[in-house]
């Protein structure tokens, strides 16, 4: 294995140094007693540091991938850890490359959707940005378990700080809440950890967290620790109420629509990407192979959860009259969903799972920036004080609706490919739930196009909606960058598909070297669905 | 020379230098006058302290590691104290002498009751520890909770002797000795007199450590004593407790279970008292902090929390648990300085930052203030990237690998209550200011003990993870040394 690949490292730290720099900047010019620079050296800095940290990301990670390569690929290490086996430990697959890549192209898009409603501590706010760049992307391309709990729980600072200093009515609450609910996830990330890290002890005598044999100086992995039955069940459930809590899935959620209502646009753009992806993360990189006795075994379960709050969300959805809270609520039912696929354990699943997170999260963060595009001009989020902004706005509800289009699951648009997926994969082993799932997503497509009809269509009622101003040629450029990819999702997904499917097949892989033999003669869903070294060498020769 | 004596010679030095200086200024230039013989004054502590580590080094010393480590920590916590005790001594218009000398002759007491070998001496030596803080406690006379706060805490302690010297006698009753070394190893025909007198002895130690259920009046003290006081407490003292009970655990430990009538026989349930108390104080102790509003009861009830952590800690006292508690003891006490320093720096003039509610606009009146009071308050709650999570990290890794599953559990749930509770002064701060409270600019002194309290939680706790650790490795290495040498017999 090739440690001598630092671009992960780089990407990571990137824009952590960029917000040390700022900050020691400021501090050398207020203690020099010179004159403070102008708050648009700070927003260009940052804008700047985001996206050379996308376009390196692009180059030196997404276009130097290889497809064919099975494994984690550009790995790097910091440190050898004391005794307690933490250290930084980075590597990406597939699905990593995916998130990686959404997430830094969407955090200048946040700073962008920003720029407006940040008029003060300008350079706080830049800090804060990176600060929570520079987690988010650590915890989604960690492969040592601790430095992802390290990187999952620092992100919780500038989201708090974005929130809490630079947010709308009832941030105080919505902050709160989020802090609260995320420490109850921390302390379950941590309670799983020390559980590893003993068993790693007894039977190795070493303590460690890494994911991947051979990284280490003994060469041990977490994958090589064996877990009983009874542990790992008990394991499994922590792990996933600790993803459940920043999914979110119900009745975890309840943070999240007064997050969102309170959180400028910016912060809502990165809570519906890159923040929820690294829950996914948690549990396909950890929960899944670490656990997989565990996770077939509450597979009907996880989708049962999952279908239970598709259908709430929706219900709940549908009597929003705020635009913010109902595109939360739509989130969250999409989150149900996601578990749903991920619940089917086979490949089709797994797949329509990961690119439904990569495609929802785009076209619902899009929605948030139009929302906040909509509450810049009007002052208001409220739905009653909308109707036929079509007029005014053709431009906005353009991309108003191909965003719905694609959360509906329209052919031709991202959605479409992640819903095929997970439902094909449900039919396999789900039949009667893909049934639940298909009605509760019609349920989701009444309530998102009455909203787009109830908006943008129609008569003028309210005479403030006359002379909105469209978009400007910011906005634009911004939300075409979003429907570029959604688009080309939905036109040409193999290239996202080729990445994907291969870590798919490998988390199947592990889990099924990692799973207890069956007495019985049926073997589990895993292993009968899936010839996975069939599939593996397929998806090998495809090429 | 002995170095639990150069703090006390140093005192009388002191004393002296302020005998011979002694002036009559003019009552407008009290504070000043205060102020500058402060400086003058906790000059000549720091350099008996700083004699007091180079006799600690001298290779002729006869400490073994274990006091050596206690003694250097209670030392380089008495710096933080006298730095900060210029706040007050420029605010207030006592004089500054006496309490750098009870300052200094606590540090001497502190020593020696780390080091003590002998149960009478180590009795001594606690007390002489203990009798200059109550009179530090009640030194703010502009304030009567300053008073009360004295009183509860002398009443904390006397019971707490009490119990102690009971245990002592009842030891001695029973065993006819009171080395430490030896007890373990004795036995005796008056088992009932050995089991009272480890009962009353381990109890004694535990009610000055402020171990749930003794500890109400902590969160008093903390609330009337002014702030270099309450650092002086949660870092020296509290330290200088816990290293004497792991002392003693470790002398108790040695005892064989098997000899009939001797301590081994006692020993085996002092694990299950520690896990209950601990347990107690961890719950107790958190869930009032999420209910405090005044920011020093806050830091208080915090501090309560956190000494069910250490008491879990000396569970598994004779194995990981050690080491584990020494960290903690570390990043408690940089963390409560932290905090008790920047609360220190906010309320100069009148006591303007009092509540929860005081700090709202501190992040745009003063960032860097409000950032180093987040990081503080994070550490003590035991967030990642801090050293109070590589502490609690020990503290869990050692009860896991102990057996103690429902201790870890009891400890996750512990921090996320700390951590929520420690939640509400980071939201505060980043509420806009309504122009309510005045903040004033941290003074030198201050800044010097916020900039070592900042730089100690952030390197110590990143450097394990990124690979940052000579000192880092150093330290921990250096803590390993002092607890390996109680287990080879002290």
């Amino acid at each position: 294995m090739d440690f001598s690949n630092n671009v992960l490292v780089l990407i990571v730290a990137a824009p952590a140094g960029a917000a040390i720099f700022l900050l020691v900047t400021g501090v050398l010019l207020n203690f020099l007693g010179l004159r403070a620079l102008p708050e648009v050296v700070w927003r260009g800095v940052g804008l700047a540091t985001t996206l050379a940290t996308f376009v390196f990301v692009v180059f030196a990670l997404v276009l130097a991938f290889d497809p064919e390569k099975i494994g984690l690929q550009h790995v790097a290490a910091v440190g050898w850890g004391r005794g307690v086996g933490a250290r930084m430990l980075f590597g990406v697959d597939g699905i990593g490359l995916c998130f990686i890549a959404t997430t830094a192209g969407l955090v200048p898009v946040a700073m962008l959707s920003s720029r407006n409603e940040v008029r003060d501590s300008v350079r706080s706010w830049v800090v804060t940005c990176l600060l929570l760049e520079s987690c988010l992307l650590g915890a989604l391309a960690s492969v040592n378990f601790l430095s992802f709990i390290f990187f999952w729980a620092t992100s919780l600072i500038p989201v708090l700080l974005w929130m809490g200093r630079w947010g709308g009515r009832g941030r105080a609450r919505a902050a709160a809440r989020v802090w609260t609910i995320e420490l109850i996830g921390l302390a379950g990330l941590l309670f799983v950890a020390f559980i590893l890290r003993e068993a790693s002890l007894d039977q190795f005598g070493v303590a460690t967290f890494d994911m991947i044999s051979g990284a280490s100086r003994d060469g041990i992995s977490l994958l090589d620790v064996e877990i009983g039955r009874a542990d790992q069940t008990m394991l499994f459930v922590v792990l996933a109420i600790a993803m459940a809590t920043r999914l979110p899935l119900a009745p975890l959620h309840f943070w999240l629509p007064d997050a969102h209502a309170s959180a400028p646009t910016g912060l809502s753009i990165l809570l519906t990407t890159g923040f929820v992806q690294t829950a996914a993360i948690g549990i396909l990189r950890y929960a899944l192979p670490l656990f997989p006795d565990a996770a077939e075994a509450a597979g009907p379960v996880l989708s049962l959860v999952g279908i239970i709050a598709l259908v709430y969300a929706s219900l709940i959805a549908l009597v929003q009259k705020e635009l913010k809270r109902l595109v939360a609520y739509t989130w969250i039912g999409y989150a149900g969903f996601v578990v749903f696929g991920i619940s089917t354990l086979n490949v089709q699943g797994l797949t329509g799972a990961v690119v439904q997170l990569l495609t929802h999260g785009v076209a619902t963060a899009a929605l948030f920036m139009l929302i906040g595009v909509l509450a810049a001009r009007r002052g208001t989020t409220e739905v009653s004080a909308f109707g036929g902004l079509a007029k005014p706005m053709p431009v906005c509800a353009f991309f108003f609706a191909v965003m719905v289009f694609s959360l509906i699951g329209l052919p031709l648009l991202g959605g479409f490919v992640g819903d095929l997926f997970v439902l094909l994969g449900s039919l396999e082993t789900r039949r009667e739930l893909s049934v639940v799932a298909l009605m509760a997503m019609v349920v989701a497509a009444s309530y998102l196009l009455w909203v787009q009809r109830r908006v943008f269509l129609g008569p003028i009622d309210e005479p403030a909606n006359r002379g909105l101003i469209d978009l400007d040629r910011i906005e634009r450029g911004v939300l075409l960058a979003m429907t570029i990819p959604i688009v080309f999702v939905g036109v040409y997904p193999n290239p996202v598909l080729r990445r994907v499917e291969p870590a798919v097949l490998e988390i199947l892989a592990q889990m099924e070297s990692r799973a207890t033999p069956q007495d019985s003669p049926e073997s589990s869903p895993v292993v009968e669905l899936v010839d996975v070294p069939g599939a593996l060498h397929s998806a090998r020769g495809r090429r | 020379m002995n170095p639990a004596f150069i703090p006390a010679l140093g005192a009388l030095v002191v004393l002296a230098v302020d005998l011979a200086a002694r002036s009559r200024p003019s009552d407008e230039e009290v504070a000043r006058a205060n102020a500058l013989s402060g400086i003058r004054l906790v000059s000549v502590a720091g350099l008996s302290l700083l004699a007091g580590l180079i006799a600690l080094r001298r290779p002729d010393s006869s400490l073994d590691a274990f006091s050596i480590v206690g003694i250097s920590f209670v030392m380089a916590a008495g710096f933080l104290v006298l730095c900060l005790s210029l706040t007050h001594f420029g605010m207030a218009r006592s004089r500054p002498a006496e309490p750098i000398a009870l300052i200094l002759f606590s540090l001497s007491g502190m020593a020696a009751a780390i080091m003590a070998d002998h149960l009478l001496g180590l009795m001594i030596a606690m007390e002489l520890a203990w009798l200059p803080v109550i009179a530090l406690i009640s030194i703010d006379s502009r304030r009567l909770s300053s008073s009360e706060s004295s009183l509860k805490a002398f009443f904390a302690h006397a019971f707490a002797s009490l119990i102690f010297a009971h245990g002592v006698a009842f030891l001695y009753g029973a065993t006819g000795s009171l080395d430490l070394s030896s007890l373990g190893m004795g036995s005796t025909d008056r088992p009932l007199l050995l089991n009272v007198g480890v009962t009353l002895v381990l109890t004694g130690l535990l009610a000055r450590a402020v171990v749930a259920p003794f500890h109400p009046w902590s969160p008093d003290v903390h609330e009337g004593a002014p702030s270099f006081v309450t650092i002086h407490i949660v870092t020296g003292l509290q330290a200088t407790t816990f290293l004497v009970l792991l002392r003693v655990l470790h002398a108790l430990a040695l005892g064989d279970a098997s000899v009939s009538g001797g301590l081994g026989e006692i020993t085996s349930r002092v694990p299950i008292l520690l896990a209950v108390l601990g347990t107690l104080g961890l719950i107790w102790g958190h869930a009032m902090a999420l209910v405090q509003v005044g920011l020093r009861r806050l830091v208080g009830w915090l501090g309560v929390g956190q000494v069910g952590f250490f008491a879990l800690a000396l569970v598994d006292a004779t194995q990981e648990g050690g080491e584990a508690l020494l960290l903690a003891l570390f990043a408690a006490g940089v963390s409560a300085a932290g905090v008790l320093a920047i609360l220190s720096s906010l309320s100069h003039h009148e006591r303007a930052c009092e509540h929860v509610g005081d700090l709202s606009g501190m992040m745009q009146e003063s960032p860097i203030r409000a950032a180093l009071l987040a990081l503080f308050f994070l550490s003590l709650g035991g967030f990642p990237g801090t050293v109070g999570f590589v502490a609690r990290v020990e503290i869990l890794a050692a009860l896991e690998h102990g057996g103690h599953r429902y201790l870890l559990m009891a400890g996750l749930a512990a921090t996320v209550l700390a951590l929520i509770a420690t939640g509400r002064p980071l939201l505060a701060m980043l509420r806009r200011s309504d122009g309510g409270a005045v903040s004033s600019r941290a003074l030198s002194n201050e800044q010097l003990v916020l900039a070592i309290c900042g730089v100690s939680i952030l390197y110590f706790g990143l450097a394990p993870i990124l690979n940052m650790g000579t000192v880092a490795d150093g330290l921990f290495e250096w803590i390993d040394t002092g607890v390996a040498s109680l287990r080879v017999g002290g």
